[in-house]
């Protein structure tokens, strides 16, 4: 018997151990995803998916989407910045609310459109000025724009507001 | 029948069935004869159907969706009958089928069963997390939706890294274009099937090069390792491993069989590395640098100045994919902040300057990972301790060895990878551990092959 042989034999008897762990593994995993019954994986419907996977926002993405006209593009503001320059409670609340932002854009997507930018409020006011009427999605917390020349608010509700800016 | 059981069903029969079924007409009219065995056919089909159909799909969505775009499946499904009858009559020389048993499909129906369950527990969420819904989903979404006017503005400001290949996003517009509305949970079908693929592909190459005993045993060490948390999710690193594979695989069966099929099937799975994500532009390379080497060393035939022609018309694939890629980002002025940051510092000027203090950081980061039995499976330093082995027999003899020219990519790769993570624009300890295990995955599959060949290898019958 040559070194070689010897040597990848006890390489391939090794191997048995990882590969024996990961049919082990994989096991537990197929058993741990049974709590998952077959029939919520493949018969909800979409309503139904889209309830669960939204929870407690359900009816708020239901409200943000009738507020839209229709193929709107929103912009929302993006929430930036170094977690360590917030107190505990306000960064809860931004992380909450970024959920809640993402949710939103990519759940209604393309109705309506969402997107963020940093300093959301002035480039609508840009866009607006450039002749293109734009919304502006404001959440809590966000800059808020007062009823002027430009601006109209197209919807009040407690968790949102919707905005329109129009060239003046 | 309930409403989400007919979506599903319609979207595996329109994203799934239809583009493979698609692909096996046309890797059978490029000439793979049907005795390849069904692993193989299956796999080059989807990812050449996949391909192909993305290219068609991107022309649709520029020239602002001519047709409904229902007809895609159908007329797929058309055409790749029509092809795969041509093929048969076309009077492709038979051969005797490729000797296989069984029981040699057990490993691969084995771990089969755990990624199509983790997928189907998947996909109860939507696509609302992480790279596969802030990356490709939205990616996917605003090409479909958006006007052409407001595309370039949705890019910037609704997709996460917008400058990332288009593949995904257009494997994922196949099913918004089928269902005609933009989908947020069956979107991932087509790309977790790419995991069958893959499997199907590994089983196929571990058991023509290597006993069946231990191609099971690098088999499940696979399934176990980082592709069991990635083989449901929707991003693109299962798609460029496959990729990969295919395209390692289809330069080395060029080589044993002289057929002119592989050659013309490796620079498809080029293309489709390439498109799949930017570690792409990466992994062409090295596969061409080892294999280009590979065959000097072990003494390449002399061939007609027509015959390197004809071959080399190949090439414009990858490069056609690579150029439209350049033009999109050109056109919509998007870049990746890795090749040049925001203080304008490029790749190789941060890998220097860098050097000392984060090299260490990777290489203990890279330790750990192959050490750790429950990510890497060991599989990764095997290799070395295999070529060692295969070493003290075969010394100066290993250049003619295939194994060797695997193994050359996977560690090219991974010492590729490690540079990059050196010169990382962002905070490496955050680098490292969102993206390392996942991009190791590339070149997994290749590292198996390797393996398995290295350990226990078995003749060839060409």
């Amino acid at each position: 018997m040559s070194i070689s042989l010897v040597l990848r034999l006890l390489l391939g008897c090794a191997l048995v151990w990882p590969a024996a762990d990961a049919v082990s593994f994989l096991y537990q995993r197929v058993v741990g995803n049974a709590v998952t019954p077959w029939s919520d994986r493949l018969t909800l419907d979409v309503d139904e998916k889209m309830r669960r996977a939204t929870r407690e926002n359900a009816d708020l993405l239901a409200e943000v989407r009738a507020a839209c006209p229709p193929d709107s593009v929103a912009v929302a503001e993006l929430i930036s910045g170094n977690p360590e320059d917030y107190e505990p409670a306000e960064l809860m609340r931004l992380a909450r609310q970024v959920g809640l932002i993402d949710q939103l854009r990519v759940l209604l997507f393309p109705n309506p459109i969402i997107v963020r930018r940093p300093g959301a409020k002035s480039y609508v006011e840009q866009r607006a000025a450039s002749g293109k009427p734009t919304l502006y999605l404001w959440l809590p917390g966000n800059e808020r724009p007062k009823p002027s020349a430009g601006w109209e608010r197209l919807h009040q509700a407690m968790m949102f507001e919707l905005w329109l800016c129009r060239k003046v | 029948m309930p409403e989400g059981l007919i979506g599903y069903g319609l979207m595996i029969l329109c994203t799934v069935i239809v583009p493979g079924w698609f692909g096996v007409g046309l890797v059978r009219a490029m000439g793979l004869r049907a005795t390849s065995g069904v692993r193989i056919t299956l796999a080059y089909g989807y990812l050449v159907g996949h391909l192909g159909l993305a290219a068609v799909m991107w022309l649709w969505l520029l020239l602002g969706k001519p047709f409904p775009g229902w007809l895609f499946p159908v007329t797929a499904a058309v055409a790749g009958t029509l092809l795969y009858l041509r093929a048969r009559t076309s009077g492709q020389p038979r051969v005797a089928r490729e000797h296989s048993l069984w029981w040699v499909l057990v490993p691969l129906v084995i771990v089969l069963i755990p990624v199509l369950d983790a997928a189907a527990r998947w996909n109860v969420n939507p696509l609302l997390f992480g790279d596969e819904s802030l990356i490709w989903a939205s990616k996917a979404k605003v090409w479909f939706s958006a006007q052409a006017d407001e595309r370039g503005l949705l890019l910037k400001n609704f997709v996460e890294h917008p400058d990332y290949p288009m593949w995904n996003p257009l494997i994922q517009n196949l099913s918004f274009a089928s269902a005609g509305r933009v989908l947020h949970w069956e979107n991932r079908l087509p790309l977790q099937a790419f995991s069958v693929a893959l499997l199907m592909l590994m089983s196929a190459a571990m058991t023509r090069r290597s006993h069946p005993i231990i191609a099971a045993v690098v088999m499940f060490a696979f399934a176990g390792s980082t592709f069991a948390m990635w083989s449901q999710v929707a991003g693109s690193d299962v798609l460029l491993a496959c990729a990969t594979l295919a395209c390692v695989e289809a330069l080395l069966r060029w080589r044993e069989t002289g057929e002119q099929v592989w050659w013309r099937l490796a620079f498809c799975a080029a293309a489709a590395m390439l498109a799949s994500k930017n570690e792409g532009t990466l992994l062409v390379p090295v596969v061409a640098v080892a294999f280009a080497a590979h065959w000097w060393l072990a003494g390449a035939a002399p061939q007609s100045l027509g015959q390197v022609l004809r071959r080399a018309l190949w090439l414009l694939l990858p490069l056609g994919t690579w150029f439209a890629h350049f033009v999109h980002n050109s056109t919509y002025e998007l870049g990746n902040t890795l090749v040049k940051d925001t203080s304008g510092r490029g790749m190789l000027t941060r890998i220097t300057e860098q050097f000392s203090t984060y090299a260490p950081q990777v290489g203990q980061f890279f330790y750990e990972y192959c050490i750790d039995v429950t990510r890497s499976r060991w599989i990764l330093p095997a290799t070395l301790l295999a070529a060692i082995a295969v070493l003290c027999r075969e010394r100066l003899r290993v250049r003619r060895s295939p194994a060797f020219v695997l193994l050359a990519v996977t560690w090219m790769t991974v010492c590729g990878y490690l540079l990059v993570f050196v010169g990382t624009p962002s905070d490496l300890t955050w680098h490292l551990g969102t993206a390392a295990d996942r991009i190791l995955l590339h070149v997994l599959p290749v590292a198996c092959v390797s393996l398995a060949m290295m350990i226990w290898p078995k003749k060839l019958e060409v």
